[in-house]
């Protein structure tokens, strides 16, 4: 505060004037602040209500030892205690006796004050003694100058989801088991029933020797009926063998496989039907290798393009095109040829089993796309065919790519 | 149950329990060699008896080459083959296993044999087996 040293008339009056100015400044400021404290104590207010009154979440705060010093709606909820129980208790009271004993309370706490915050999942106890599986954050709150003011903690509970989550996993494992079992079953009945098929075949045919030149064409042809039965019940029998154990794990350690060098030896294979039908391969981009068993990729592209052979134009010579792109997750691989093309009615269909669009003169059980497809899920991936009808058949199919993670 | 045909130097031991492929069998290798003296036995436990000579076995000569099935009652075709191999006396009579499965499940099944034929269902190509299974010698 200045003292004014008997000034002069106007001088006075100057710094009258000033004074004057000064002390209405002041007023505005103090007014300023009133309003501000009122708008701070007003949202503090509003969010102490807003805590207080959340019920999902239990939300406390404690002071730098973990002692409780305010306790929400929710933390009396989802705990059991009350505000007035609560607060002045040490955190240790919402542990279960065995975490009291490892020190779980003051182990939290501590990686709280000197990481920030600690976030986890664990059982914690009610006031009845009662379990329940808790989500919690607990935060360690600092002053200015750093030094630890306390806490806040932050709890959710998810026993409902936790059990959820179990049982999922349960139906996950128990479906697995079921599907082993399935798979092995299937296995076993269609190994055990080739036996007694190939036997009765055999035994036809050594009949067929014994009785021939007796009996007439009849006979003859009786027994031929026969025999063709049983080979078409052994060739069925030892195709379903074939789509159980397509997606079999295999011995080699790891699954890898260069898709050239693959439809290299897909065409040495299929070599003599490539001859006799007149076809040509030729293959575009293909990717290096690829995670897939080498069997398998060997399965996928000989059923497609012995399909191709099978399916191929009287009209004009076989050319098959096989190729890859690379999509962001996946590969995509193409067979496409020119041959007699698939009816858009029948585009889902060629994929289950024993499925066939012809007669007899195409030779065939409709195993082969089953088979493909089978393998394609395996990976993970689609199989599907896109034609006119008429000019030819592109079949798709996409294995999944491992991202650059994965593969570190 | 056993039987035998012929009479020569080469003693074959099979060991089967499907009466049209045990038959089949037999007809490929006279077919192949008519000298050879085939022994048939029906389970692993009679084959291993047999190979220890014990009980009714003990005056028989052992085996030039045994032909084992995978399936059979008891002890299974692998099975024997390792106590075979196990064995310092059968450890280098040549064994080829003759089954209903795929060459891959039989190499897995039975990796010590000389070698391994998946039957075929196509009589001729049965009868045609005895040089193969010779040839395992």
């Amino acid at each position: 505060m200045k003292t004014p040293s008997l000034p002069a008339g106007s001088a006075i009056q100057e710094e009258n004037e000033i004074l004057r100015e000064e002390n209405v400044s002041l007023h505005q400021e103090a007014a300023q602040r009133e309003q501000d404290l009122a708008e701070l104590s007003e949202s503090e207010e509003h969010y102490r209500v807003l805590v207080e009154q959340v019920r999902e979440y239990a939300i406390f705060g404690m002071d730098p030892d973990g002692v409780i010093n305010s306790w929400n709606r929710g933390a009396q909820r989802i705990k059991g205690f009350t505000a007035e129980e609560a607060i002045g208790q040490h955190l240790h009271l919402l542990y279960l006796p065995e975490d009291r004993e490892k020190h779980d309370p003051e182990k939290h706490l501590a990686y709280a004050a000197k990481h920030g915050e600690f976030h986890g999942e664990g059982w914690r106890c009610r006031r009845d003694g009662s379990r329940f599986w808790a989500e919690v954050t607990l935060t360690a709150l600092r002053r200015r100058n750093g030094s630890l003011r306390g806490f806040c903690k932050v709890t959710k509970d998810v026993t409902e989801r936790r059990r959820h989550e179990q049982e999922l996993e349960r139906h996950a494992k128990e479906l697995q088991r079921s599907n082993d079992d399935l798979q092995q079953l299937a296995y076993a009945a269609a190994h055990d029933l080739q036996e007694p098929i190939r036997n009765i075949s055999l035994q036809t045919q050594r009949l067929a020797r014994l009785f021939e030149g007796q009996g007439g064409p009849e006979t003859a042809n009786l027994f031929q009926i026969t025999v063709e039965g049983a080979d078409r019940l052994r060739g069925l029998v030892s195709d379903l063998l074939a789509y159980i154990r397509a997606v079999e794990n295999l011995d080699e350690e790891s699954p890898v496989s260069d898709p050239l060098d693959v439809l290299q030896e897909v065409q040495m294979h299929l070599r003599s039907a490539l001859e006799e039908s007149g076809g040509m391969v030729t293959a575009g981009h293909l990717p290096e290798s690829i995670p897939v068993y080498r069997a398998h990729l060997v399965l996928l592209l000989q059923n497609l393009i012995s399909n191709s052979i099978k399916y191929r134009s009287p009209q004009r010579p076989l050319q098959i095109r096989v190729w890859a792109e690379q999509l962001p997750h996946e590969w995509l691989f193409n067979v496409e040829d020119n041959g007699i093309g698939i009816a858009r009615e029948y585009h889902d269909r060629i994929f289950k089993v024993f499925k066939r669009l012809h007669g007899r003169s195409i030779p065939g059980s409709g195993i082969g796309l089953a088979i493909a497809c089978r393998v394609s899920s395996h990976y993970g991936g689609r199989i599907w065919v896109e034609s006119d009808g008429q000019s030819g058949s592109r079949f798709r199919f996409t294995l999944a790519r491992p991202t650059a993670e994965e593969t570190e | 149950m056993s039987y035998s045909i012929a009479t020569g130097a080469l003693q074959v031991l099979v060991v089967d329990d499907n009466p049209t492929d045990t038959y089949l069998i037999l007809e490929a290798l006279r077919l192949a060699c008519a000298s050879c003296e085939v022994e048939v036995l029906r389970d692993g436990a009679s084959a291993w008896r047999y190979l220890r000579r014990e009980g009714p076995y003990q005056a028989v000569p052992l085996p030039s080459l045994v032909v084992l099935d995978l399936n059979l009652p008891g002890r299974d075709g692998g099975e024997l083959l390792d106590m075979m191999r196990g064995t310092p006396e059968l450890h280098d009579i040549p064994v080829a296993v003759l089954s209903s499965f795929p060459t891959d499940v039989i190499r897995r099944r039975a990796a010590r044999a000389n070698c391994y034929m998946t039957k075929p269902s196509d009589l001729d190509s049965f009868l045609a087996l005895g040089k193969e299974i010779l040839a395992c010698l």
